[in-house]
């Protein structure tokens, strides 16, 4: 007894030193976001704190075997477990030891905050019991799970700036509650009203997680009312309701439910902890569901972050578990877009029905990221119910990859399905071993290229097409693809890619089975020529269709918004892909399950997705954030406020965000389905034309520092950083030529839709110094003091509108474009803003001389004497005021308003004139009218108020005479060449006869 | 010196005016000849000295198109690729009324001297009476030795 108080004591204290290091860390981390800055280790002085904090708990009990209390082999171990990190940590392995008096472990520290990728190693090291016995004692704070978990969180909330996420950490371990306390989650769920939630996206969620560069947790969610929300979101996933339960137990049981893992699959945890099924049964989920899906987003978000930051409880295979939320993160987003669709498209009071619909297709669905659960799951969870939720998304081992997953988390959405056929375990089972095979090889696919990267902005996720994995099959491989959140550069390449899909997979299934000979009988009988030519052409004529939809569907980009990708393109995506992918992806895997949703629907299901489209961009457009903005921020937001009804999966939200319905992966789907699986080539088997090794797209990465002052920011390469293409947040601008005048918005505005970026080199600002950046007249942006010194330049726009020409603040960038363009004829009044003749007398005037210029000019380069005299004073002006007698140059236009234009015209046309009523020889190249052969009155095209030119033979009549499109010249000239002609032919005739 | 005349020719030349295509042809009214080049070693510039002589009588008008005398020129015959055969340009000006045709070369200087005599002496054919006023020769034209008239000269 007495030992075991000794221990409970010694246990005790352990905890409080737990809690203090963790309440440390959480109130310097809460110091370093408190002030909402765009890059946290932009806060001076915040990465030391930060370290401080964290050396204490990595030396918080660390087994002596190391000199200097360095943690730094354990961190070592890092490249075995995750060798994806190898060079990185071989890098600082390397480094001088010394470096600023630093340990390596501290240079870690420092490194891996300040690159973000700590809580990605972290996890990685944490969740290898082994190894953290290796090196700490058993009470380290390191071997705490939960602390672990919270520890996590901070990093997490540190990664992605979100101080809210904060509020995820399980307030028993701020309270040091004892421990019992926290397997019952006592907190009083907030279920009701605010956030009603979906389950689809609850569970996409989780498994986006990792993809996300999202916001986590919304912005209201106060710590309690975050976990209340996770739960919920949770608890959506199980679509089924009961009402037998009663109310409070149902919702302690599903908040712990819910608390242990997002991932976690409702199998696995059911049977034994907290009721799942009874939860599940009796809760009020269909309210959840149906209600008010708006703060979902958030909710759900919130929730990922909890989850990806629970470390796993030494749960059974961990890895596995990793994959599974990798894959279900690649996927969820399809996932939830497909649910998304089928929800929409059945109503929405039958809950029940959705889920099940939905579930269904996603079991159906191939890959689809939630692999099934399994039922004979390690009931890891029970003690800690809230550290169970595992889905350690960053820890993802390649080599395990393959491996069957025991443990599997489900996707919330998929129990419904479960329940439903009652069957559960066998079928999902099956279910889950098909799609696991993809999901897998999808994984793996995407880690070569994604891998590993915590901060998924810069990193490479789904930027370009992945490559497929061996025997993936075509439909799952595209729909498995994420071009929505691709920079629109990256959305025009993947169209190339995707048409080289089509191209080849419909030149691979032209082999099959037109041109080499068949070997095997069983082929499709209907296969022959015939059908597939008709096919093609169908396929064809399909694709223009599309096109011309696309075409419709996204304006041309010249309104202006240079930079930053557009929202309107962006927004469209969402609904789009989830229109079409969920039968396209369930195709492959089991046509004989979908077969209902397959083929016909297809149009409706494009048109379906316009309409969606349209609804997302106006709501973008009403929350007045470009889209890349949106995902990183607020598009739980958006849709939480936007869509209520609407069951948007979270990922969808943000990473499909956006290929529009019509987008070019939607429409190769919808083609490829008019071939039956059995017929498409998989992709891996597919021949590439053009391999994407060979044409590397990676985005060049932005700056993500701060200059301290402008001079010693990124100005020196100014030159070379505008070079680059841009990506999802910034692209350099481009020299347009703009005629309208922005529409003055709101620093507060604009600068967040430039992403806090300078326009013109790409550098953030932080939000607290927005002031700071400077507003270019010219392209309607905010530069930084480097790209725009405050040069003042005419606004071409404001001249043209408004005939102002006050000089305006523009942008170095915008200021040399205008002086290139200074004297370049490219504003055409007539077109661009005609009511200014009416308004600027001047320019009426000035009109009329041009046009007289026009016909003097030639004259005068004729005339022997007037070529001398008066023709270098016409040649003198600029070239294009005697051809396009509506174009200016902005120079022009200000010589207009200084007075000086006119009187030079003036001044040449009147000399010009009363020359040639003196020159024999220009009297003799005027015109005499022919249709009233008035001999004496010879006429000059140049005399606009008597004569007038016919428009196609230049010969000049008196304006009276005239009747259009009877000019007898032209008649003359008409019938000659008819003649010509004949007798060209006569001769021809002739000469061959004779 | 044309028999005994001394004539001042002065020689409008249209070359190349068709390019601006807004001057106009005033000078054809009151020209007292009209003198149509073409290039031997082009095809189509003898093609269309019908058009050349169509547009002349319709601009100029005169009282008499009929007898309005014409002189056709051949020129550039010094060029080996001939496209044109004298005969066929024969042809054409004795369908036209007998034009006199001449084939010239301005380089060589070959014929040019002949061919503007005649149009001096077909142009003072064309007033006979009004020879009596020598002192104002409205419109005579004198001549340089200029050998490309009016046009359809392709060089």
């Amino acid at each position: 007894m007495a030992s075991q108080n000794k221990k409970k004591a010694e246990y005790k204290n352990q905890r409080n030193r737990h809690h203090e290091l963790l309440m440390g860390l959480k109130s310097t981390v809460e110091g370093l976001l408190a002030t909402p800055t765009s890059n946290v280790w932009s806060t001076y002085g915040g990465l030391d704190r930060v370290c401080l904090q964290l050396e204490k708990i990595f030396t918080h009990r660390l087994l002596d075997k190391s000199e200097v209390n360095d943690f730094w082999p354990f961190i070592k171990e890092v490249k075995w477990q995750d060798p994806v990190l190898d060079p990185f940590i071989e890098r600082i392995n390397r480094s001088s030891p010394n470096q600023d008096g630093f340990s390596k472990g501290q240079v870690w520290l420092r490194e891996s905050l300040h690159y973000h990728t700590i809580s990605n190693q972290l996890n990685t090291l944490v969740h290898n019991q082994e190894i953290l016995l290796q090196y700490y004692h058993e009470d380290a704070f390191l071997c705490n799970p939960k602390y672990v978990q919270a520890l996590l969180i901070c990093l997490y909330s540190i990664e992605r700036n979100k101080v809210t996420l904060l509020a995820e950490i399980n307030p028993v371990l701020l309270t040091l509650r004892s421990k019992l306390n926290e397997n019952k989650p006592s907190e009083p769920v907030a279920q009701s009203a605010p956030l009603p939630i979906r389950n689809h996206r609850a569970s996409s969620v989780y498994d986006g997680m990792e993809r996300t560069k999202r916001e986590k947790t919304p912005p209201y969610a106060s710590p309690k009312r975050a976990r209340a929300l996770l739960g919920y979101s949770q608890a959506q996933a199980v679509p089924i309701p009961s009402s037998e339960e009663i109310g409070g137990r149902a919702k302690d049981a599903m908040r712990s439910v819910l608390d242990r893992s997002g991932a976690d699959s409702p199998v696995e945890s059911p049977p034994r902890s907290f009721s799942f099924y009874d939860s599940i049964n009796s809760d009020p989920l269909l309210n959840f569901e149906f209600t008010g899906t708006r703060s979902e987003l958030s909710l759900s978000t919130s929730h990922l972050a909890n989850i990806e930051s629970k470390p796993r409880d030494g749960s059974p295979p961990e890895s596995k578990d990793c994959v599974d939320g990798k894959t279900s993160c690649i996927t969820d987003k399809q996932i939830t877009e497909k649910s998304h669709s089928l929800v929409k498209s059945l109503s929405l009071d039958d809950g029940h029905t959705c889920d099940l619909t939905t579930s269904t297709q996603e079991g159906k669905l191939t890959q689809n990221s939630k692999p099934a659960p399994v039922p004979a799951n390690p009931p890891t969870s029970t003690l800690n119910p809230e550290q169970t939720s595992l889905h350690v998304p960053l820890k993802v081992k390649p080599a395990k990859t393959n491996s069957p997953k025991p443990s599997h988390k489900r996707c919330r959405s998929d129990i419904p399905f479960v329940k439903d056929s009652h069957t559960i375990p066998s079928r999902t089972n099956l279910l889950t071993t098909k799609s696991n095979s993809f999901t897998t090889d999808d994984k793996t696919a995407q880690n070569k290229a994604a891998y590993q990267q915590p901060d998924l902005v810069y990193s490479s996720k789904g930027h370009f097409l992945t490559h497929p994995a061996p025997g993936q099959s075509l439909m799952s491989f595209l729909s498995s693809q994420d071009f929505h959140t691709c920079a629109n550069l990256d959305r025009e390449n993947a169209h190339f890619s995707i048409s080289e899909i089509l191209i080849s997979a419909i030149e691979q299934m032209k082999w099959k089975h037109v041109i080499a000979p068949p070997n095997s009988s069983d082929l499709e009988d209907g296969d022959s020529d015939e059908e597939i030519q008709r096919l093609k052409q169908r396929i064809r004529i399909r694709r223009r269709e599309r096109m011309k939809e696309k075409a419709r569907g996204f304006p041309a980009f010249s309104d202006g918004r240079t930079d930053t990708p557009s929202p309107s393109a962006d927004t469209s995506s969402t609904n789009t892909s989830s229109s079409s992918s969920p039968c396209t992806s369930m195709l492959p895997l089991l046509q004989s399950d979908s077969s209902e949703s397959s083929d016909g629907i297809d149009d409706q299901e494009i048109e379906l997705s316009i309409t969606d489209r349209s609804e997302n961009s106006s709501l973008l457009k009403s929350s007045g954030l470009s889209l890349s903005m949106a995902s990183l921020y607020s598009d739980a937001d958006l849709f939480q406020r936007n869509m209520p009804a609407e069951k948007m999966s979270v990922s969808s939200a943000f990473e499909s965000c956006n290929s529009s319905q019509v987008s070019a992966e939607s429409v190769a789907i919808s083609l490829l389905k008019k071939f039956s699986e059995k017929q498409l080539p998989k992709a891996s088997d597919l021949q590439w034309m053009v391999s994407e090794k060979d044409a590397p797209q990676a985005l060049l990465p932005l700056p993500n520092s701060y200059p301290i002052s402008p001079d010693d920011g990124e100005y020196a390469d100014l030159r070379n950083r505008t070079r680059l293409r841009g990506n999802l947040e910034w692209a350099p601008p481009r020299p347009q030529i703009i005629f309208s005048i922005h529409s003055s918005s709101k620093r507060s505005v604009t600068i967040p839709k430039q992403n806090y970026r300078c326009a013109g080199c790409g550098t953030r600002v932080e939000p607290a110094y927005m002031k700071r950046f400077r507003y270019c007249e010219y392209l309607g942006k905010y530069f930084c003091q480097c790209c725009h010194t405050n040069a003042s330049a005419f606004i071409p726009g404001r001249i043209l509108q408004k005939w102002d020409f006050s000089k305006y603040y523009v942008s170095k960038f915008s200021f040399d474009l205008l002086a290139k363009i200074f004297n370049e004829p490219f504003f055409n009044l007539e077109d661009i803003n005609p009511v200014l003749y009416r308004k600027v007398k001047a320019l009426e005037n000035i009109k009329q001389f041009r046009q007289q210029l026009v016909h003097l000019a030639t004259l005068m380069k004729i005339c022997r004497h007037a070529s001398t005299t008066i023709y270098p004073e016409i040649e003198k002006l600029p070239t294009h005021l005697m051809r396009e007698i509506h174009t200016y140059s902005i120079a022009d236009l200000i010589r207009v308003k200084n007075g000086e234009l006119l009187p030079l015209l003036k001044n040449i046309v009147t000399t010009g004139i009363s020359h040639v009523k003196e020159c024999e020889h220009c009297q003799c190249l005027g015109f005499i009218c022919e249709l009233c052969n008035n001999e004496h009155d010879i006429i000059f095209p140049f005399q606009l108020s008597k004569a007038i030119n016919c428009p196609d033979c230049k010969a000049c009549y008196h304006q009276n005479c005239f009747i259009p499109q009877k000019c007898p010249k032209c008649a003359r000239i008409a019938m000659r060449k008819k003649l010509q002609q004949q007798r060209s032919m006569d001769i021809e005739e002739e000469e061959d006869n004779g | 010196m044309v028999e005994d005349r001394l004539v001042t020719m002065q020689i409008w030349d249209t070359a190349g005016q068709e390019r601006f295509q807004s001057l106009g042809v005033a000078f054809y009214r009151g020209a007292d000849c009209c003198v149509l080049v073409f290039d031997v070693t082009a095809q189509n510039t003898f093609k269309s000295l019908e058009g050349w002589r169509d547009e002349f009588l319709i601009q100029a008008s005169p009282r008499d198109p009929e007898n309005f005398p014409f002189v056709v020129i051949g020129n550039k015959i010094d060029l080996e690729n001939r496209a044109v055969s004298a005969k066929r340009a024969q042809g054409w000006c004795h369908g036209k009324g007998d034009i006199p045709y001449f084939e010239t070369s301005a380089k060589e200087a070959i014929n040019v001297e002949q061919a503007f005599q005649t149009v001096a002496k077909n142009a003072l054919a064309q007033e006979p009476e009004v020879g009596m006023y020598n002192e104002f020769p409205d419109q005579i034209k004198l001549t340089s030795e200029q050998n490309k008239p009016r046009e359809g000269c392709g060089c």
